[in-house]
């Protein structure tokens, strides 16, 4: 035989089964293209200048894992089918007088040949796919995004080394299997009946087990910073549980369907529950495969899109006004001096004020039991929702902003909350008591105070001699920590963006210049800042997102492909046992159905289960309204949900092309 | 009684391209009495298959009519055809069709269970037939768990079970070994006893020396027919193959 014969068989037998190969390599491709996405991601530079960096690049590292393991269960899964419907054509060979050594040598060119291509192919896309997504979404959100584009040669290194294990072990497996079976059996292979999946109770069991270890982790945890080891724990429990439950306890479920005579021998039933025993064997690891993609999808792109949406709303809360000032100096004197230089550029740059606001203040923060606040220093430890930052504000300053003439005995106040509302007749600070002559429904804003998780507490005190005895002892309490009298002014303006940046720029310069001390805030400056620093999270999320669905798409493509050809001959065999063309497309329609639905609904449950884990670490990045986080999951689930419809829908039709040929 | 009846049957097939004709069936036109065995003999396209497919109302004639039990099949409406087919057909093929999904008794109570009929009355029915085909002891298992000739048991039975007005058997023995053949023309020979009407097309000439009829086709006609008489089954055996030989040699005299 010549040295080309191996090499050049193996081609023509790719180029021969490419109805199989084709989607094989396809799944391949993408598989190795998803791998070196994720493993580069979390290898990007960018992550050192972004916000919450280290925790994105090592829970990245650690989806690589996830994605690395996942692949092996995939291709592994893909390989299988592919080799049952090649079998035959071995035994074919091993007949007319190949050896088995010789069908060793044509599968090992055959792998070779899926491998390069593969991985060639998927490092190409991966690195094409990398930078049209930073074009795209640097158009989009028209900000550089800190997590540019980036060639990493370790990720390449790595995507190469775990592809060429994988593709190894499949061979192996592939070589076993021919080596362990007679031509005979190859022969057959392709045409014995798949025998029924057996009951495995213990897997079932361990199953569910795994699954609700992981959910009571992810509830139970309170701190997420020192959770991720743990929260990763959970992730892989319930990964591996999807698995066993998929596999065992899908057939224990329908293995009890089966027991129940009256429901099982009904038309509907009697077909669906059958073909999916028969079915599941082969399709758990598909519909696992699909459900843990799902959920990933799920959880990334509700929570970036949260975080996306939710930005004007973090702007409200932490920028009460357009601009704010927050002075920082000891004198009044010279703060004034500062506010009066801000009036004069607003004159000479013409700029539309439409609501000012400004006041003095001090702030503390405290424990809160009842209507008692004791300001202390803060236990690190202590629960979020008993702290409770205090504002004090002087009357005089209230009335003059809000245009009212609100009268106050000594021992009266008046009480803005910003979370959760103060309801107590009695409000105990330090060793006084005050009545508490009204709560308030608004208030000049403080943005800084606010960015704070904690709630916060405006309180209106009668007079500047009430202010200073407060002041006073808060000092006493907390010493070095202890926080000056300030003054805030904000204001609200028409003029257009430009305008604003400008004055902005104009500002700063005035105060840098003359060296007052204050912190300026410009909405329109600061949305601008804020979106950059979370552009490199919009990024991965998206990017993800959308790689995981095309994953997704794939393997119900895959799934569709593969079991139109088995499903035709029962299509046909059902017919002639007198059900109608419409009866028999039904029921396999609903069979089909049910099977592909299963998945992204564990995935939902899987997200809930989630969400106090979620919630926690999306606090790290700011994000704070939990409603809209929820309102976000909900219309992804739903926007999902359709999207997954849809290539169902698109995939299905190709499916009964095959079965109604 | 005639149970069913073909009246000058034509079937004409039109070729894709280019609009040829071709004569499948040309005129056909015989009956089946009530409790009749009747064997449908011919070569390979000879319009065996078509016919089988135009009885079973899988198919329509271009011409003549079909008349099962004084009912004409083309009167049925296409939504109905299949619950009329699974109603009073049984249908027993060449390759079994038994699904793999499910165990033997399973695929029996397949029409039944298409039928609507609930699990008491099938398994009523089960059992006698069961016993009558030996296969009591095999409704656990799985068609991939047993022989050819099991098989083929199991598919009668999955025949029988919805009570045919006729049993259509589609070159029943073509896939089996020459016991299983002995045992299911046995099987054949007892439910006919029992007053099962049978027609059964085969090229086997042992299959069909076990029917009351033999009916021979040729170039989409009834060429011959053969009645059993007294015959036995190796007096028809030989009969068979004499009118096979004038077939083959085109009618033509033997020197």
């Amino acid at each position: 035989m010549s040295n080309f014969f191996f090499p050049k068989l193996a081609a023509r037998n790719i180029k021969k089964n490419s109805k199989t190969y084709i989607p094989y390599m396809i799944s391949c491709i993408v598989t190795v293209t998803m791998f070196y996405i994720v493993r580069s991601l979390s290898l990007n530079p960018g992550f050192n200048i972004m916000v919450g960096g280290d925790t994105l690049a090592y829970m990245l590292t650690f989806g690589s894992v996830v994605v690395g393991i996942f692949a092996l269960i995939f291709l592994f899964y893909t390989n299988s089918f592919l080799l049952k419907r090649r079998k035959k054509e071995f035994g074919v060979f091993n007949i007319l007088g190949m050896e088995k050594s010789h069908l060793a040598k044509t599968i090992a060119w055959e792998n070779f040949y899926v491998m390069i291509i593969s991985i060639a192919g998927g490092l190409i896309l991966g690195i094409a796919l990398d930078k049209a997504m930073y074009l795209l979404l640097a158009q989009l959100i028209e900000v550089e995004i800190r997590l540019g584009f980036f060639i990493s040669g370790k990720a390449i290194l790595t995507t190469i080394f775990l592809f060429l294990t994988i593709f190894f072990l499949i061979f192996l497996n592939a070589v076993r299997q021919v080596r362990m079976s007679n031509p005979i059996d190859l022969l057959n292979a392709g045409n014995v009946g798949e025998k029924e999946p057996k009951t495995k109770i213990v897997t079932a069991m361990l199953g569910v087990v795994f699954v609700g270890t992981g959910y009571y982790l992810a509830q139970t945890t309170i701190n997420p910073v020192t959770a991720i080891p743990l929260f990763f724990v959970a992730v892989m429990l319930v990964i591996i549980g999807t698995y066993m439950l998929f596999t065992a306890g899908s057939i224990v479920l329908l293995k009890a369907l089966r027991k129940n005579k009256k429901y099982y021998y009904k038309t509907k039933h009697f077909i669906s529950v059958s073909g999916m025993i028969y079915r599941m064997k082969q399709n758990a690891v598909g519909l696992s495969n699909i459900c843990i993609l799902s959920t990933a999808v799920l959880i990334i792109v509700s929570s970036t899109c949260s975080l996306i949406f939710g930005m004007d709303e973090i702007g409200q809360t932490r920028y009460p006004n357009d601009f704010s000032i927050y002075v920082n100096e000891e004198s009044t004197e010279k703060s004034q001096e500062g506010l009066d230089k801000v009036h004069e550029l607003q004159q000479q740059m013409g700029l539309d004020v439409v609501q000012e606001t400004q006041y003095s203040y001090f702030s503390c923060s405290s424990v809160k039991i009842g209507d008692t606040f004791t300001v202390e220093r803060i236990d690190p430890n202590i629960d979020m929702n008993d702290i409770a930052n205090l504002i004090f504000v002087p009357l005089d300053d209230y009335n003059t902003f809000m245009g009212t003439e609100t009268v106050l005995a000594d021992d009266e106040v008046l009480i803005y909350s910003n979370r959760m509302a103060f309801d107590y007749p009695v409000l105990k600070v330090f060793d006084k008591e005050y009545q508490v002559k009204e709560t308030l429904d608004m208030f000049m804003g403080n943005g800084k105070v606010a960015s704070n998780a904690a709630n916060s507490h405006f309180i209106v005190l009668p007079n500047n001699v009430q202010m200073q005895e407060l002041y006073e002892k808060q000092k006493e309490a907390l010493t070095d920590i202890a926080s000056q009298i300030r003054y805030y002014y904000g204001f609200d303006t028409n003029s257009n963006a430009e305008t604003q940046q400008t004055f902005y720029d104009a500002v700063a310069n005035v105060y840098e210049v003359n060296g007052y001390q204050a912190t300026i805030e410009s909405k329109v400056a600061e949305r601008t800042r804020f979106i950059g620093m979370y552009s490199g999270l919009f990024f991965i999320g998206i990017f993800l997102g959308i790689l995981f669905i095309m994953a997704t798409a794939l393997i119900i493509y895959y799934k569709q492909i593969s079991e139109g050809y088995e499903d035709k001959e029962r299509f046909v065999i059902m017919q002639k046992v007198g059900m109608s063309r419409q009866e028999v497309k039904g029921a396999i329609r609903s069979q089909v159905l049910t099977m592909f639905f299963l998945p992204p609904i564990l995935a939902g449950i899987h997200v809930i289960a989630a969400y106090s884990m979620i919630t926690k670490l999306l606090v790290l990045v700011n994000l704070l309204n939990l409603k809209f986080f929820i309102i976000c999951t909900i219309v992804c689930f739903l926007a999902f949900m359709l999207m997954y419809f849809l290539v169902y829908l698109l995939t299905a039709r190709t499916y009964y092309k095959i079965v109604s040929k | 009684m005639a149970i069913l009846e073909a009246k000058s049957l034509q079937k004409i097939y039109t070729t894709r391209f280019g609009g040829n004709q071709v004569k499948a069936l040309s005129n056909v036109s015989f009956s089946v009495e009530q409790g009749e065995y009747v064997a449908i003999m011919g070569e390979s396209g000879s319009g065996k298959t078509t016919l089988l497919n135009i009885l079973a109302a899988l198919d329509k004639p271009t011409n003549g009519e079909v008349l099962l039990d004084g009912k004409s099949l083309s009167s049925i409406k296409e939504k109905e055809i299949s619950a009329f087919r699974r109603d009073n057909l049984g249908f027993v093929f060449q390759d079994f069709n038994l699904l793999d999904t499910f165990s033997i008794q399973d695929n029996i109570f397949l029409p039944l269970v298409l039928a609507g009929k609930n699990h008491k009355e099938m398994k009523s029915r089960l059992m006698p037939i069961a016993k009558k085909l030996g296969i009591t002891d095999l409704l656990v298992k799985y068609p991939y768990e047993v022989s050819g000739g099991q098989k083929q048991r199991a598919a009668v039975a999955r025949a029988l079970i919805i009570y045919p007005k006729l049993v259509l058997a589609d070159e029943p023995t073509g896939a089996l070994d020459s016991r299983s053949t002995d045992g299911l023309l046995h099987v054949f020979n007892d439910i006919n006893r029992d007053g099962q009407t049978i027609l059964m097309v085969t090229h086997s000439t042992k299959a069909a020396s076990h029917a009351s009829r033999v009916l021979f086709i040729k170039d989409g006609e009834v060429f011959h027919q053969i009645y059993r008489g007294n015959h036995t089954n190796e007096q028809m055996y030989q009969k068979i193959s004499d009118t096979l030989t004038l077939l083959a040699t085109g009618g033509e005299q033997h020197e």
